[in-house]
């Protein structure tokens, strides 16, 4: 499960861990949604990360390429030449599978870069 | 006459000669009386190497929070260790492009050994290695062999090639049939012959076979892999090489988890944007 800094947490999100203050005390358990409040009172008690449960865009990167993601006809005519290349490729190899995969939600490295989003030069930010 | 490898190897002066400053620089850097003002003096001789230096340390190869401006600071950032490789590296392609055959598509060629470059360095990080930009290096000049060989060979490499993407055949089976040796071996051979450590030229003559190699068996795992990663991903312009078979041993030896691949992967995406823009189109953008 994926430990979060607090300034990654926003509304909506769902713990998978119990959040307690220094001393032991629950804050907020685990399973709950987390909301605007939370956030407040974990900041307050001096919280500075916690364990959310994945979300579909785990991490800033990918919500990045999901914009950029094949739509339904690029990824059909992307996943023949796809095919072709891994044509002889052990699918059912672990690493072959999750490159596949990646391959087929991403557009080619050929089709240049994506476009940057306002406010971000492109760089990672920590 | 028959062609061997250390023909071709004695042929491939006409690709050309590193120029004096990589090795004052490599000479700098291995001289302890050098301090790093003076290491930095000297890049600063060549304006376009600074450059790249520059935008290098403030790429997302280093992820800084704050600009860097200065030569000094690119190569507090970067390190002295590392500056040799990324010294090879600009040569590399600026010196020996002007020499390759005619009809080799050049920018293809640089995309795809780019993205094994970014790959291997990943990789690297993924595994927590030491100056990682030695990797770069390694998997930037991983091909150059093929390169050699389309130069040398013309017909008889285009023919190979076309048998390799209408069959499906290995090219490196094939140059070993016909050969007797193949891409990785005679590019392994160049880059020795150009004095490159062995963690570098080695894997490269292995990377067909990593699991034979005894001394670097995790560098010739990172660019097996990192081989893989780079032509899954699709730099280039289409009719390339198939994706080799993989060698799970070399797999083994990595010793990654899966789970972190998709996140690796996205890192890999990114920073082969940057080095394109850093290495390949100085002048323009480029799509």
């Amino acid at each position: 499960m994926p430990v979060y800094r607090l300034s990654d947490i926003t509304p909506g999100m769902t713990l998978a861990q119990d959040v307690r203050d220094l001393s032991g005390r629950l804050l907020l358990a685990a399973d709950s949604e987390i909301t605007d409040k939370h956030l407040r009172i974990f900041r307050t008690w001096g919280i500075s990360e916690a364990d959310v449960l994945p979300q579909q865009s785990d991490s800033p990167l990918v919500a990045v390429e999901l914009d950029n993601a094949g739509t339904e006809s690029n990824l059909a005519s992307g996943s023949d030449e796809l095919k072709e290349l891994f044509r002889h490729c052990d699918h059912n190899h672990p690493f072959i599978k999750e490159l596949l995969q990646f391959a087929q939600l991403h557009e080619p490295l050929a089709n240049g870069a994506p476009p940057k989003s306002a406010g971000n030069d492109g760089k990672v930010s920590l | 006459m028959s062609v061997t490898l250390e023909s071709l190897l004695a042929n491939s002066e006409r690709l050309g000669s590193f120029p004096a400053i990589v090795h004052r620089i490599n000479d700098a850097v291995e001289d302890p009386r050098f301090s790093l003002d003076e290491v930095g003096q000297i890049v600063q001789e060549d304006p376009v190497l600074s450059a790249r230096l520059l935008r290098i340390a403030n790429s997302s190869f280093y992820s800084q929070r704050f600009p860097i401006d200065t030569i000094a600071r690119a190569l507090a950032v970067i390190g002295t260790k590392q500056l040799k490789e990324l010294v090879t590296a600009t040569y590399v392609m600026n010196t020996f492009s002007a020499q390759f055959h005619n009809d080799l598509d050049t920018k293809s060629f640089w995309k795809h050994c780019i993205a094994c470059g970014v790959a291997c360095r990943a990789l690297a990080t993924a595994r927590r290695e030491a100056n990682v930009e030695r990797f770069y290096l390694m998997g930037l000049l991983h091909d150059l062999g093929k390169v050699l060989l389309f130069t040398e060979l013309g017909d008889q490499s285009a023919k190979m090639l076309k048998n390799h993407q209408q069959n499906g055949i290995p090219l490196y089976q094939m140059e070993r049939d016909q050969l007797g040796f193949d891409h990785a071996d005679l590019g392994g051979r160049l880059l020795e012959r150009w004095k490159l450590p062995m963690e570098i030229h080695q894997p490269v003559s292995y990377h067909h076979k990593p699991a034979e190699d005894a001394e670097c068996p995790l560098e010739s795992a990172i660019l097996h892999l990192a081989d893989i990663i780079s032509i899954g991903l699709r730099p280039g312009s289409g009719g390339q090489a198939l994706i080799p078979p993989l060698n799970n041993d070399a797999w083994q030896v990595l010793h990654l988890p899966t789970s972190i691949l998709p996140e690796l992967f996205n890192i890999i995406r990114l920073q082969y944007f940057d080095a394109v823009a850093i290495f390949l189109d100085d002048h323009a953008a480029d799509g």
